[in-house]
């Protein structure tokens, strides 16, 4: 009877805590789309999600990239997707840092290398899905301090709070017309906090994940022409 | 009402502070040690018709960087490791043929030249030291070139540049080293990319290959 109380006890313990700690913050998400082009694609034909990457510059985190890759991949629409480490490193050294085409002017210079051409045949390549943006914190207010009660009981007193903003833009290049066919940018902001009376109850604003989730949902509406959309 | 504390409950008020200090604790580095090798890929680039000789030295395979950071530890990159193949990929693009050279004294026959690398410098630099949150290595090379007669035709420094975002790495106790690693491996790749495209635009270099 002790031993089932007990277990019962650390269950609801653990169910209290893991159930308020998914607790979302809020999260309201902004959308654009900019078309210059006319899209389309068969299914063999397959995208790059590259992530723009300066030298002195801020750059895009690699867990939106692969989101993006990820979500673009599957489900409803999907894509053919090829993530950004592959398709460097399968045309290394002419997507690095220092040398990616920063246009479609450059990069329909670099086409014209034939061994280059090949290599984005080989793999398919119809379109280049440039991403640049970060999620920032700011905002940020309150103190929670911790400390070890009598008893040996760890307690946490006091109230944190940031807002998050994810700000991401994808240009997309079609590279067998050599043009640039338009641009999406999603747009997400979010308010997080923790408040903590002992136990901490951390409240986060997914601000990334949802800009991620409305970004790959546009990609895929984008590259497969308004009368493909269901 | 005096309520009891049971060691269920203290375990999970521990796990949640545990976590919630885990969720805080991007501030807080002490030192990192990144040993493994980085493969890079073979560069696409049409090959000179020549063969050289490429003369790894011991210094160079044994290479590593070691500083300590007041407040943060002792970081140490392993640099030597990955140097042998780094010079082969890229001059193996570069050129036909590349031959490895085991001492200067005794060149083998039928090369143009000998290519000795060299690292001169390395440094690195941690998000705390800067603004920014990014993990930060500089690598100096020295690039040597010996003609066949055994005169130098020109010692060319390429300074490489690498960085990752910690942000980038969710683990806070495994980030240093991850993202040190990641910045390591970013600046042996520029330091490819570099030597790939600068290569034959060097005037000394440009003038021996003409020659050849």
């Amino acid at each position: 009877m002790k031993n089932s109380r007990k277990a019962f006890t650390t269950l609801a313990a653990a169910c209290v805590f893991l159930g308020v700690a998914l607790m979302p913050g809020c999260v309201s998400t902004t959308m654009q789309q900019v078309r210059d082009a006319d899209t389309g694609i068969e299914s063999n034909e397959a995208i790059a999600v590259l992530g723009r990457k300066f030298l002195s510059r801020d750059e895009t985190e690699s867990g939106f990239l692969d989101c993006v890759a990820e979500k673009s991949s599957s489900g409803a629409n999907s894509l053919k997707v090829i993530p950004h480490e592959e398709f460097v490193d399968h045309l290394f050294p002419w997507f690095e840092p220092r040398t990616a085409p920063l246009d479609i002017v450059d990069m329909k210079n670099l086409v014209k290398n034939e061994t280059i051409a090949q290599r984005l045949d080989d793999k398919d390549v119809r379109y280049i899905v440039w991403i640049e943006g970060t999620t920032e914190r700011a905002e940020q207010g309150g103190t929670l301090n911790c400390a070890v009660a009598t008893g040996g009981v760890p307690a946490c007193f006091g109230f944190l709070s940031w807002e998050a903003e994810s700000n991401y833009e994808a240009i997309v290049w079609d590279i067998r017309r050599s043009v640039t066919a338009g641009k999406v940018s999603s747009e997400a902001r979010g308010m997080s906090f923790v408040p903590a009376i002992i136990i901490p109850i951390p409240f986060i604003a997914r601000t990334q994940a949802h800009a991620c989730t409305h970004m790959s949902k546009q990609l895929k509406q984008f590259i497969a022409g308004p009368a493909e959309v269901e | 009402m005096d309520l009891p504390m049971t060691a269920n409950v203290r375990a999970s008020i521990g796990l949640a502070l545990l976590i919630v200090f885990a969720m805080t604790l991007g501030g807080c580095v002490s030192g990192a040690k990144v040993t493994s090798d980085i493969k890079v890929p073979k560069p696409l680039v049409d090959s000179v018709p020549i063969s050289v000789g490429l003369h790894i030295t011991k210094e160079l395979g044994e290479a590593f960087h070691e500083e300590k950071i007041v407040q943060h530890g002792k970081f140490t990159i392993e640099l030597g490791e990955s140097q042998k193949h780094l010079f082969n990929q890229v001059f193996g693009a570069l050129f036909s043929k590349v031959v490895p050279v085991q001492s200067l004294a005794e060149p083998p026959p039928d090369i143009a030249g000998i290519i000795v690398p060299r690292i001169i410098d390395a440094d690195i630099s941690i998000p705390h030291q800067t603004p920014g949150d990014f993990y930060e290595v500089w690598i100096q090379y020295s690039i040597r070139i010996v003609g066949s007669d055994g005169e130098e035709i020109t010692d060319w420094i390429v300074p490489a540049y690498g960085r990752a975002n910690r942000h980038n790495f969710s683990n806070p106790l495994d980030r240093p080293k991850q993202a040190l690693e990641k910045a390591r491996n970013n600046a042996i790749r520029d330091a490819a990319t570099q030597i790939t495209f600068e290569f034959a635009r060097q005037p000394e270099i440009r003038d021996w290959l003409s020659k050849i």
